[in-house]
């Protein structure tokens, strides 16, 4: 049968990239359709302003929100518009989407996040499933995003070193800050590991991109030289290059229409202009963010799908995950340290670029039995100034202001750094975090939004605290002032993961192995809907692998990779 | 084990994202901006939009707008090496900002009841409109406000928009020649924006 491409992938992040790119490579004609701009790499900025304070790359809340679920004190659930909520689960709406915006901080999962529940056990109250597929499975493809997309770092040492099948990165790591080695020597005094962070960011010019320029401003601003690894900069526009994709930006899917014998007939789309447009493909991939993703399958009812595309068994939707875990920061007085090292650690523009991931897995009596844990990242505080002055209006007394103000800002950006520790565990999948469709809500396309529930398991409170006070270890053995260290249950909202689990059993899984769903042999989920479980780390560079790897099993299925 | 110490819903996991509370982000307007020569004009271009159409800006009389530029100022006060209210266009950036098209209407009128709170409470306890009171008589009236959920909000709304003038690119009207940036001895990121944003989601 005669259709208008080979393939169509809805949305064009982390999780579209790699199938675009790998398609038009292996010779096949992909359209991508992307509700967002197409922006170049020209056309960011870093604006303390415009992409931050007023989301900037994301739609107008209050023409598309989402509806949040959380649990009060009392142990009911309360529902309300994100509108005005300090919460958005946008990331970026554009080519590329959220992966324009990330810093990039890239970590593997380990073997035996593949296998937790025969590893560690039943955890009661959440649903923890071995993964249907091993880390030796995922390893060709980690490799290739590392060379494709680019990753720089540098292997050492350590007790939860994954497995690799080269010696080390490709590119060496990014220019690191001066308090970088503070880190180290604190790390090794106390018997730990800190290891360079891998980093999706180019140092120097390769793959078509240049190298880094080290603004500072890196994490949520696009990047202005490429060096970032984004799915736009990385894979798109080397794939439009190749002339068989066809990127159409401002193309908001509205469904996935069947026809009567239930199979998939079209796509459903509104253009710029706000008309419905359609496109057909022999293999449909969709990559929209969980939450989008989800929302998507359920608005694509037809006659056999009556609970949503793919959706026989109800799986759609459940078991969303975020990254769960602790933080914490600590500051450097510049005053209280020797000249020539307060001027050093003035610098501004190179990362941190350390993480230790010495308990990957805890095995320390005091806690309890052997468990999961997890990384923990050091950064620096978040650059945007007006964020940084906001929070200081805030004492335990109440609001300060007047001159009392201007001092505390003065000693805030003035006479310290700031380090932050950020600690990723994992998220429980439980029952209480999941996407249904809102039954009241409709977007400005008329379509009913995402409602989420953000219910949260104690285990990630307990391990994100465990993990954050090793951190505070480290920065009070730096000699950091005012260290803090906390868990946290609320969710972080970029980086979103699950809802679509990938698995043997159809009826509990929504995607097989291949990430193709149960039930329509051609559509297939590439974002990290896919996870059952989420790893103790940023999702991304498994986003990534993953998604080489579905294409690699979508091109077998299109009857492998034509000759040129 | 030692207690699990929940944090305030400031936390985000990532520092790549903006920790906005949620007091913050209720008076942050999360649209894009639109953008247009008279916003980002800064001081001067405001003043002759204020000359050509003197009657109200945002619903509120100029008189209003010489109370909220005193609340700006007494919140952030000028000094010898400092710049105040007054030295980072605290007042005109405000105004650019409450009179963006897409921003949210109820901003506006939150602004007039709280101004309107303001001087009631002035004429009750000093019987005094509250532009001629003393520093001290300020300091009480904003303080006894600030006692109030509203009156929180308020004060939270003003001073973001004042952290925003002294901190945001001067394109936008406020921190003019980095003056802002300058004291607090920030880098800004680069490239700078350029003079008109996308609106892309307009
Ligand atoms: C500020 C920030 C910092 C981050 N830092 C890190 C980090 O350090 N390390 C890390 O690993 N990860 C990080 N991340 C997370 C990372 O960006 C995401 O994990 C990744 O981009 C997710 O890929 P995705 O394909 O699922 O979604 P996205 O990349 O968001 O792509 C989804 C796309 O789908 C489009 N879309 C949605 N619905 C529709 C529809 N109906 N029709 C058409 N298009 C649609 C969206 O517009 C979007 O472009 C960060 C994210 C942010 C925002
Ligand atoms: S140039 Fe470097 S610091 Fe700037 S956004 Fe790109 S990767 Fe980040």
């Amino acid at each position: 049968m005669s259709r208008d491409f080979d393939v169509c992938v809805i949305g064009s992040g982390a999780g579209a990239g790699p199938i675009i790119w790998s398609l038009a490579n292996a010779g096949y004609s992909v359209v991508v359709l992307e509700k967002g701009p197409y922006l170049q790499t020209k056309d960011f900025f870093k604006d303390e302003r415009y992409g931050n304070l007023r989301d900037g790359y994301k739609p107008d809340l209050r023409d598309e929100p989402h509806i949040l679920e959380e649990e009060d004190d009392d142990g009911h659930w309360r529902a309300r518009n994100t509108y005005r909520s300090g919460t958005n689960f946008w990331n970026g709406n554009l080519v590329g989407g959220s992966s324009n915006f990330m810093s990039g901080f890239f970590h593997r999962l380990k073997p035996v996040d593949f296998h937790l529940r025969s590893t560690f056990g039943a955890v009661e109250g959440a649903n923890v499933v071995d993964w249907p597929i091993r880390y030796d499975d995922l390893e060709p493809y980690y490799t290739k995003v590392e060379q494709i997309i680019g990753v720089s770092g540098k292997v050492v040492k350590h007790p939860h070193q994954e497995p690799r099948s080269t010696a080390d990165f490709p590119y060496p790591p990014t220019e690191v800050h001066p308090v970088a080695h503070l880190i180290d020597q604190a790390s090794e005094a106390l018997g730990y590991h800190a290891i360079p962070t891998p980093r999706a960011v180019l140092p120097q010019t390769a793959l078509g991109r240049q190298g880094c320029s080290y603004s500072g401003y890196c994490g949520a601003y696009g990047c202005a030289t490429g060096a970032k690894g984004s799915s736009r900069a990385a894979l798109i526009d080397q794939a439009v290059a190749t002339g068989r994709v066809k990127v159409r930006p401002y193309s908001m899917v509205k469904k996935i229409r069947t026809d009567g014998s239930g199979k998939i007939s079209a796509v459903d789309y509104f253009n710029k202009q706000g008309q419905v447009k359609q496109v057909d493909a022999h293999i449909y991939v969709v990559a929209c963010q969980a939450i989008e993703t989800a929302r998507l399958l359920l608005n694509s009812k037809g006659s056999k799908h009556e609970y949503g595309l793919g959706n026989r068994n109800q799986q759609i939707g459940k078991n969303l995950l975020f990254a769960g875990g602790g933080s914490g920061s600590g500051r450097l007085v510049y005053s209280k340290m020797k000249k020539d090292k307060a001027e050093s650690l003035k610098e501004f523009g190179a990362f941190v670029n350390r993480a230790i991931q010495d308990w990957y897995v805890i095995d320390d009596p005091d806690f309890g039995p052997p468990q999961k844990g997890g990384t923990i990242d050091f950064v620096h505080m978040h650059p945007n100034p007006v964020v940084r002055a906001t929070r200081q209006i805030y004492g335990q007394n109440g609001l300060i202001w007047g001159t009392e103000l201007k001092r505390k800002l003065e000693r805030h950006f003035v006479d310290s750094r700031y380090l932050k520790i950020e600690a990723f565990c994992d998220w429980m999948p439980i029952d209480d975090c999941h996407v249904t469709l809102d039954a009241n809500t409709k977007d400005k396309w008329n379509l009913p939004v995402a409602r989420v529930r953000t219910g949260y398991h104690v285990q990630n409170l307990q391990v994100g605290w465990y993990l954050a006070s090793r951190g505070a270890e480290v920065l009070k053995k730096m000699g950091a002032e005012n260290v803090i260290s906390f868990a946290s249950g609320k969710p972080p909202t970029n980086l979103i993961a699950g809802g679509c689990r990938f698995g043997n059993d159809p009826a509990a899984s929504v995607l097989d192995a291949d990430c193709r769903s149960h039930e329509l042999d051609n559509l297939f989920v590439s974002d990290g809907s896919f996870m059952p479980t989420g790893g103790s780390v940023p999702y991304t560079w498994t986003i990534y692998a993953n998604s080489f790897r579905v294409a690699d099993k979508i091109i077998a299925q299109l009857g492998g990779k034509k000759s040129a | 084990m030692p207690p699990i110490r929940i944090p305030p819903p400031t936390v985000n996991l990532t520092t790549n994202s903006i920790f906005m509370d949620r007091r913050r982000f209720l008076f942050s307007m999360s649209a894009a901006i639109a953008a247009s020569s008279a916003v980002f004009g800064g001081l001067q271009s405001l003043q002759a939009a204020v000359k050509q159409q003197p009657a109200t800006i945002a619903g509120l009389t100029l008189a209003q707008w010489d109370v909220i530029a005193l609340i700006q100022t007494h919140l952030l006060p000028s000094e010898k090496d400092s710049p105040g209210a007054k030295e980072i266009n605290a007042l005109s950036y405000f105004q650019s900002v409450i009179t963006q098209p897409r921003h949210d209407p109820a901003d506006k009128t939150f602004l007039r009841q709280g101004l309107n709170e303001i001087e009631t409470r002035a004429q009750k306890k000093w019987r005094h409109r509250f532009f001629t009171l003393d520093h001290d008589q300020r300091e009480n009236i904003l303080r006894d406000y600030e006692q109030t959920r509203d009156g929180h909000s308020w004060l939270v709304m003003i001073m973001d928009y004042l952290m925003e003038a002294l901190l945001t690119d001067p394109l936008y009207g406020g921190n003019p020649n980095g003056i802002g940036w300058q004291w607090l001895q920030h880098t800004p990121g680069f490239p700078r924006p350029p003079f008109k944003q996308p609106a892309l989601f307009a």
